[in-house]
């Protein structure tokens, strides 16, 4: 954990990459947004785990070192996953490679991770090359910009009475 | 509830069809640039277009002494050089890196050869040159000594080991050169990782190594 706070402090950004909690994994990071999540998951993660448990780390046991060297190959295929299917362009050897690696994912969770169980988030992870194939690349499609929106709306100052707010609402947006 | 926001709503088209009317006092126009500045949207718009010209950042006559090794790049530049802290292409700000070493860091293809696989650096100047802008940019250098690195066995994940110097010597790079920006981290005071942040294409960065030349003068 101090290993990905450490690169998530010391390495050096461009602006336009929105920021990620310094402090992550403590209760003062707060919840993290999904795009904390994407930045994290494709780009801070992987530096430390591979700088850990990668080629050419050292560890007590070569049980151990087999252990976490399975663990981040793993991780890795998710990490491989997630990059794939956020890219701003799609190509069909793009998703079959997106499918590869996250059928590869799923079979190997359970046995890597007895404790877990499958979740319907896995499932629907499958069906996104299909999406892929049918809309393109999911920066068009995905929900964000909605619930940005949503955002927006459960800010807004209200006294809680429900009249014609929902009109008045609907008249400014158009 | 429902009359207070739409009155607020009102007021706020009202005051934006005020601030838009050419007759509207000096003063207020000058506040205009003010809320543009603290409320306008932070993503830029990436249909702009080359908006380095709509730029607001002010060029600085290049003094001839204050950086040596600018002086020897700028040596057969005609006409008169200004530099400035950073620029705007393609909605994209790239700064020195003394500016923000986040927006300096950028991989580019040698020479402008797209057949080649583009090299990370740091961009030191950024100058106008008879009103065409350069970056003046040293490589990442490459590792000393082969380790074996630990990032290569994952090819979707386009990271890279590299030495954590910079080559000392500058090269003139154009803009439209760049191909993104990369995210560098120091892992020991030998070794950094170069990650590419390209989100549209992927080169992989195998074939770094191979295609590296050294900087031209």
């Amino acid at each position: 954990m101090t290993r990905i706070q450490n690169v998530i402090r010391d390495t050096a950004v461009p602006s336009w990459l929105n920021s990620v909690p310094h402090n992550f994994g403590e209760a003062a990071a707060g919840t993290i947004k999904a795009d904390e999540w994407r930045n994290l998951s494709t780009i801070f993660f992987p530096i430390a785990l591979i700088s850990m448990w990668g080629d050419g780390s050292s560890h007590a046991t070569a049980d151990e070192a087999f252990r976490f060297r399975q663990i981040l190959d793993h991780t890795m295929l998710l990490v491989s996953a997630i990059s794939l299917a956020c890219m701003r362009t799609a190509t069909a050897a793009r998703s079959v490679a997106y499918l590869d690696c996250l059928s590869k994912y799923i079979k190997d969770l359970v046995i890597l991770h007895p404790d877990v169980n499958y979740r319907p988030n896995h499932h629907m992870a499958m069906h996104l090359p299909h999406f892929l194939h049918l809309f393109g690349p999911v920066r068009s499609w995905w929900c964000f910009p909605f619930e940005r929106l949503i955002g927006q709306l459960q800010r807004l100052l209200s006294n809680h009475k429900f009249g014609k707010f929902d009109v008045v609402l609907s008249f400014c947006y158009v | 509830m429902e009359s207070t926001l739409l009155q607020s709503f009102l007021r706020a088209a009202n005051l934006k069809r005020w601030l838009a009317k050419p007759d509207c006092p000096a003063v207020i126009k000058e506040c205009k640039a003010l809320f543009n500045k603290i409320y306008a949207p932070k993503v830029p718009d990436s249909d702009v277009g080359d908006s380095s010209l709509q730029d607001d950042v002010a060029d600085t006559e290049h003094v001839t002494g204050s950086d040596a090794t600018l002086d020897a790049l700028l040596q057969n530049a005609k006409g008169k050089v200004a530099t400035r802290a950073r620029l705007r292409h393609n909605g994209i700000i790239y700064s020195t890196s003394i500016t923000h070493l986040g927006n300096s860091l950028v991989q580019f293809y040698p020479n402008g050869d797209t057949a080649l696989s583009p090299v990370p650096g740091c961009i030191k100047h950024i100058f106008s040159e008879r009103n065409r802008l350069y970056l003046a940019i040293q490589r990442q250098l490459p590792l000393d000594s082969p380790i074996p690195d630990p990032f290569a066995l994952y090819p979707q994940f386009p990271a890279k080991m590299y030495s954590s110097h910079i080559s000392p010597s500058l090269e003139r790079v154009e803009v439209g050169w760049i191909y993104s920006h990369y995210a560098r981290w120091e892992m020991s005071a030998e070794y950094a990782v170069v990650l590419s942040l390209n989100r549209v294409r992927r080169i992989f960065l195998a074939s770094v190594s191979r295609t590296y030349c050294s900087p031209q003068e």
